[in-house]
């Protein structure tokens, strides 16, 4: 028997050139090369495979204790060389347990070889996570300045009194806009 | 035989083949561009032919072209004489030329050389006439012929030469011909007391003879077998003119040898042999199903590698009506040491109700709607009513390509004809339809029509793409034989009277190496051998024709000597004989076991189309493809030549087979088999079938003893989600082209699947879970959002799903660029002029390692539209160094496009089906700014447009802007073989190729949008062109 599945989704033919900077589907089974800023006790990032995006890992922050200041893990990229980025698209998929509107963000950082540029669009947070208990898309296009060489993303807990609840990330892209 | 089909191998090398070598001595080039044919002569009554010259040549502005007009009572001839310098150092001279021919058949024409000198004629060049028998030619070929010169001729006579005194009209072309003398070496020779070097014997001897032995410093002997490995490499002995190479055992040889002398110079030389094992009794070999079309070999190579079937021709076209009769006779005695199927050719002009629009040869091979039924009855019946052994008899040859008129009329054709021999001779089996290549479902409105009520076999040939033989070529002798059994001819017999793989590209079959030529032939007799197919008449032994693609189907060179396929052929003879019942097994996924039971043993053909190993049974003899004796192992490694094994025991080939069992990949499954023998990629431990997760699924067998009898054991290892045939996809009513993945689940209950298309170099497209039921298929389509069009994007479509905690996926790599055109304008296209930048997609530089270019060396833009008049293709290319100062046909040497269109692309490939390029219209565009003007050239035209010539109709605009040349070219629908606008929703094939040349000394490089233009000729490789 042959089924047909189809996706409604939109479509548009892209005029501007796209260019990839990073993936990250957590298909290697490790968090690892993701930093980490504030206390490590307090709460924990690593992969999870009980309920993934896609593919059979996916990365889990979870809190176990309030903290005294924001929990973050964040992931650096460096921008293509030779390529002139307008701005950058950056795409998730989040779910979150007991995460409130405004607990969490995902910030980004520019810098150059000189050192920090500024926030992404200037703006921080980039975006604000909300809480989804399944999982949900997200995406946010943010203007790249000339002089940046690199841009680090964070996943920011801000809410110190949390000490329970959990986000999930999955299937993270960030691509160039020239 | 097969006809040459209408591509020309010198246009299937337009930039893709390079090749160097030592340089000749010209001696003249003939290339009527002074627009005259003054200085040629003429031989027989000018009345009946003419020779002038043509405005539609291989290369340039003029050919020549001789027409007959009317029969003549000799061979009508026009000749050039060819002065060769006084002082040659030459005894061989290469004759070079391009033809084309219209209505005429094979060796109708020719070419001649006669060697003169002062004192009067010397004689025929090479001591032939004629020296070169030409062939049919639809589109421009390249002929080239080596010949011997007498030491006394200072020059020779050229003649073109119409042979068939009874041609009225066609006409042959000629142009570019070239003559060079060959710079005289030294010439290591070999020979043998074998016809052919083929050894009727367990061993053999080569005997070299070297010139100037004293004179040698060094120097080697190799004998070297099929595969390249090197058996036995000894020194030249210094001051021996006559060496023997013994050949001390069965197999394919190739014996190399080259000398260095101390004058600097050094001398190869090689050549081929088979030691094959003494000739099968007639008795064991006319049991056979093997055989032959022998074409132009003699019957003893044929019967020495075991071959029993042989086919023939029988000509009908001089066969002349009288008021009493008719008159004509044909040879219908056929030697009694082999099992001749003839063929009848087309029927005579004057018995056929051929269109007053069209002109037939009398060679023609098409075959019309005859004028009176009565009358072709008749016919055949006064062609066979004289001595006669024919036993086999086809009705007409390959009659889906030649057949012109109604299906209801092929079918009477052949109940007319079947029905007539029969009236004079009922013991001759009549046989047909000799399609071109296995087409069920035409077969099957033909049967419905009655076709098989007259018919005592059916005769079909099973020609594929150059696949191998365990893909399309086995899958439609099943599904004949399905089909056969469906409609109650289970047991009728079947003739596959031709099929084969060539080695070298020029005709419509895509080559394979030598090597693989042998192996297919084998694994295809192997495989075959299970479905009792009656005759299996190989094609060919030997096809002496001009076209490299049509000869290299042969498994003899041209001077006879094998190659691997003849060798291994006599083997699997050997081998196979005295079969009486065969069973095909698949050990696993990739490997296969042929069990022919015998009276007194088990015999086996064992390969692997990768590569694996088995423990053959404790008793087994074992020998290899070429049938050398192997020692035996355990765990004997198999490849993709087979190896044979005889088993003294006839119950080894009878096995009892056991109901199949299941395992899920990663899963273990108790055997209930012991002492079991199996290949090494399905492990067996402590009686239990253990599989991982990466044991490749599909259909495993393993054998083992109980008793006195053996038992096979099939096992099916299955993934629970298989994900297969991801294709992309852009239907008309489709506002977006989608990759589709074909899924299957073998869970035993419902479970989820979700996909993700994972681009390499993109962000992931996801889909959302769907639910499948157990042993459920579904096609689940990701419509491709935020693609930019002719970017190449390459990934793996992924399925998977988690049941119980196990994390299960299949992978299906893709790679696609999309590129469309569509009205101007039109959403679809992003603008008046859609173009996008294939720079980056696959540059290349010849003999070089792909690198990407800066953007001003060489970049390009590229755009299609389309509208009532054709298809549009627009092209920025950036490039700081313009250079274009070749011919139109050589314009790919330097700056310029190449765009190749296969407008069947949404058609099945029909092997062999002598219509266009197997069903396709397949063309290859040249374009170039040159010095005067704009260049266009059509260099391959599978079509009824003529190949290799220019095409005013291709209205071009090339300028050249500053570092940018802009084209702006319109295909009329015409010149892509096309009648009107094609529907939106259709696909063409597209490949283009940008060529850069920067200067003298600079490599040839450039860009490629898909392949098949620059590495080889392939419409295959061609991508999508998706018509909006």
């Amino acid at each position: 028997m042959i089924i047909v599945f189809l996706a409604a989704v939109s479509f548009r033919i892209i005029a501007q050139s796209t260019v990839l900077i990073a993936k990250f589907d957590f298909e290697n089974g490790t968090v690892d090369k993701w930093g980490i800023e504030g206390n490590r006790s307090n709460f924990t990032f690593t992969v999870d495979e009980t309920n993934t995006h896609s593919g059979r890992y996916c990365a889990r922050l979870t809190l176990t204790k309030p903290s005294e200041g924001e929990r973050r893990r964040y992931m650096g990229f460096s921008m293509p060389s030779g390529q002139k980025i307008s701005k950058v698209h950056i795409r998730f998929y989040l779910r979150t347990e007991g995460i409130a509107d405004g607990d969490a963000t995902m910030n980004g950082l520019e810098n150059s070889s000189k050192g920090v540029v500024g926030w992404l669009s200037g703006n921080i947070p980039l975006i604000q996570l909300k809480p989804a208990a399944e999982w949900t898309f997200v995406e946010a296009k943010a203007d790249i300045k000339a002089a940046t060489s690199g841009v680090v993303l964070y996943l920011v807990i801000k809410n110190k009194a949390l000490g329970k609840g959990s986000v999930w990330i999955d299937d993270l892209s960030i691509e160039g806009i020239q | 035989m097969k006809r040459v089909v209408g591509i020309c191998f010198a246009a299937m090398l337009a930039g893709a083949v390079w090749c160097s070598g030592v340089s000749n001595i010209a001696v003249t080039n003939i290339d009527f561009e002074n627009g005259s044919v003054n200085n040629w002569g003429a031989e027989g009554n000018r009345s009946n032919f003419t020779f002038a010259v043509d405005a539609s040549p291989h290369a340039g502005k003029y050919c020549a072209k001789f027409t007959p007009t009317r029969p003549s009572e000799g061979a009508r001839r026009q000749h050039i004489g060819i002065q060769l310098p006084r002082d040659r150092k030459f005894s061989k001279v290469l004759i070079r030329f391009y033809m084309r021919t219209e209505g005429l058949a094979d060796a109708d024409a020719a070419v001649l050389g006669l060697e003169n000198s002062p004192k009067g004629v010397v004689g025929w060049l090479s001591g032939k006439t004629p020296l070169i028998v030409l062939g049919t030619a639809a589109d421009w070929t390249l002929v080239e012929k080596k010949a011997d010169l007498n030491a006394a001729a200072t020059g020779f006579v050229f003649y073109l030469s119409v042979e068939n005194k009874a041609l009225d009209k066609g006409a042959i072309w000629i142009d570019d011909i070239v003559v060079e003398g060959i710079p005289d070496t030294p010439e290591i020779k070999f020979s043998s007391a074998a016809e052919g070097n083929v050894f009727t014997a367990d061993s053999g001897s080569i005997t070299l003879a070297v010139p100037n032995a004293d004179g040698i410093t060094n120097g080697c002997i190799r004998l070297i077998e099929e595969n390249g490995s090197v058996l036995r490499e000894m020194q030249l002995p210094a001051g021996q003119s006559n060496i023997s190479v013994e050949l001390t055992a069965k197999g394919y040889y190739s014996v190399e040898a080259s000398a260095a002398y101390r004058s600097g110079f050094t001398v190869t030389n090689r050549i081929t042999a088979a030691v094959i094992g003494a000739p099968m009794p007639d008795a064991v070999r006319l049991q056979s199903p093997l055989g032959f079309f022998n074409v132009t070999a003699v019957s003893n190579f044929s019967i020495n590698a075991g071959g029993a079937w042989n086919r023939n021709f029988i000509g009908m076209q001089s066969y002349q009506r009288t008021p009493t009769g008719f008159t004509g006779s044909n040879n219908l005695v056929i030697p009694t040491n082999e099992k001749m199927i003839s063929c009848l050719w087309a029927p005579p002009l004057w018995i056929m109700d051929v269109p007053p629009d069209v002109t037939l040869g009398p060679w023609s091979y098409k075959v019309y709607t005859p004028k009176s039924w009565d009358e072709l009855s008749n016919l055949i019946r006064y062609v066979f009513d004289r001595p006669r052994t024919v036993k086999y008899l086809e009705v007409i040859n390959e009659p889906d390509a030649v057949w012109k008129g109604s299906q209801e009329d092929m079918v009477r054709y052949h109940a007319v004809v079947a029905q007539a021999v029969k009236s004079v001779d009922p013991s001759i089996k009549v046989i047909g339809p000799a399609f071109c290549s296995i087409q069920v479902s035409l077969l099957d409105k033909l049967v419905k029509l009655g076709l098989l009520d007259n018919l005592d076999g059916l005769s079909i040939h099973a020609y594929v793409q150059g696949t191998e033989p365990e893909g399309e070529f086995i899958a439609n002798v099943i599904a004949l034989k399905k089909y056969l059994a469906s409609i109650g001819k289970k047991d009728f017999p079947v003739y596959f009277t031709e099929f084969g793989w060539t080695t070298m590209e020029g005709t419509w079959q895509k080559p394979v190496d030598e090597l693989t030529q042998a192996q297919y032939i084998v694994r295809a007799l192997s495989l075959i051998s299970a479905e009792h197919i009656d005759g299996l008449n190989y094609f060919c032994m030997l096809y002496q024709t001009p076209n490299a693609g049509e000869h290299n189907f042969s498994i003899l060179r041209k001077d006879r000597t094998p190659k691997p396929a003849y060798a291994a052929h006599a083997a699997f003879a050997r081998h196979s004989a005295g079969t009486i019942e065969s069973t095909r097994f698949n050990l696993s996924p990739t490997t296969y076991l042929v069990l022919m039971r015998k009276d007194d043993r088990s015999s086996a053909v064992l390969w692997d189309t990768k590569s694996n190993s088995f423990d053959l049974p404790a008793s087994a003899a074992c020998s290899d493809m070429m049938g050398r004796p192997i020692a035996l192992r355990a765990g004997v490694p198999i490849g993709p030549s087979p190896i044979y094994f005889d088993v003294q025991d006839t119950k080894f080939a009878q096995p009892v087979i056991r109901e199949p069992i299941s395992v899920v990949t990663g899963k273990k499954i108790k055997l209930p088999l012991i002492n079991v023998l199996g290949v090494a990629s399905l492990a067996v431990k402590n009686g239990e079938i253990i599989t991982t997760l990466d044991t490749v699924p599909g259909r495993y067998t393993l054998l083992g003893k109980n008793g006195a009898s053996w038992e096979m054991q099939p096992v099916d290892v299955v993934s629970p989600l298989s994900a297969s045939a991801c294709r992309l996809a852009w239907a008309a009513n489709d506002a977006r082209p989608s990759l589709v993945l074909t899924v299957t689940s073998y869970f035993t209950s419902p479970v989820p699947v979700r996909t993700r298309t994972a681009f390499d170099a993109a962000h992931d497209l996801f889909q959302e879970s769907v639910t499948l039921g157990s042993n459920e298929q579904c096609e689940i389509r990701t419509v491709l959002e935020d693609i930019s069009k002719g970017r190449r994007y390459t990934g793996r479509s992924i399925a998977e799903t988690m049941v119980g905690g196990i994390y299960h996926h299949s992978d299906v790599p893709f790679d696609f660029t999309i590129v469309s055109a569509g009205s101007p304008g039109t959403p679809a296209d992003d603008g008046a002029l859609p173009y996008f930048d294939i720079s980056a997609n696959d540059p290349f530089t010849l003999g070089d390692n792909a690198k990407p270019f800066a953007v001003d060396d060489c970049s390009a833009r590229i755009a299609f539209t389309l509208s009532d008049d054709g298809l549009r293709f627009y092209a920025l290319v950036t490039d700081d160094v313009h250079r274009q100062e070749k011919s139109a046909s050589e314009m790919w040497a330097e700056d310029s496009i190449q765009i190749a269109f296969d407008v069947d692309r949404d058609e099945p490939w029909l092997p062999n089906s002598g219509r266009w390029l197997n069903g396709h219209r397949v063309f290859e565009y040249g374009l170039a700014k040159g010095n005067a003007n704009a260049l266009v050239y059509r260099w391959i035209s599978y079509s009824d447009l003529p190949g290799m010539c220019d095409e005013p109709q291709v209205k071009s605009g090339i300028v050249r802007e500053g570092s940018v040349t802009r084209y702006d070219i319109l295909f009329p629908w015409a010149t892509l073989g096309l009648a009107e606008r094609p529907k939106p929703g259709r696909t063409f094939g597209l490949s283009v190729a940008v060529n850069d040349i920067d200067g003298a000394g600079s490599k040839r490089h450039g860009l490629r949008l898909f392949g098949g233009i620059v590495e080889s000729k392939d419409p295959l490789k061609f991508g999508p062109l998706f018509i909006r």
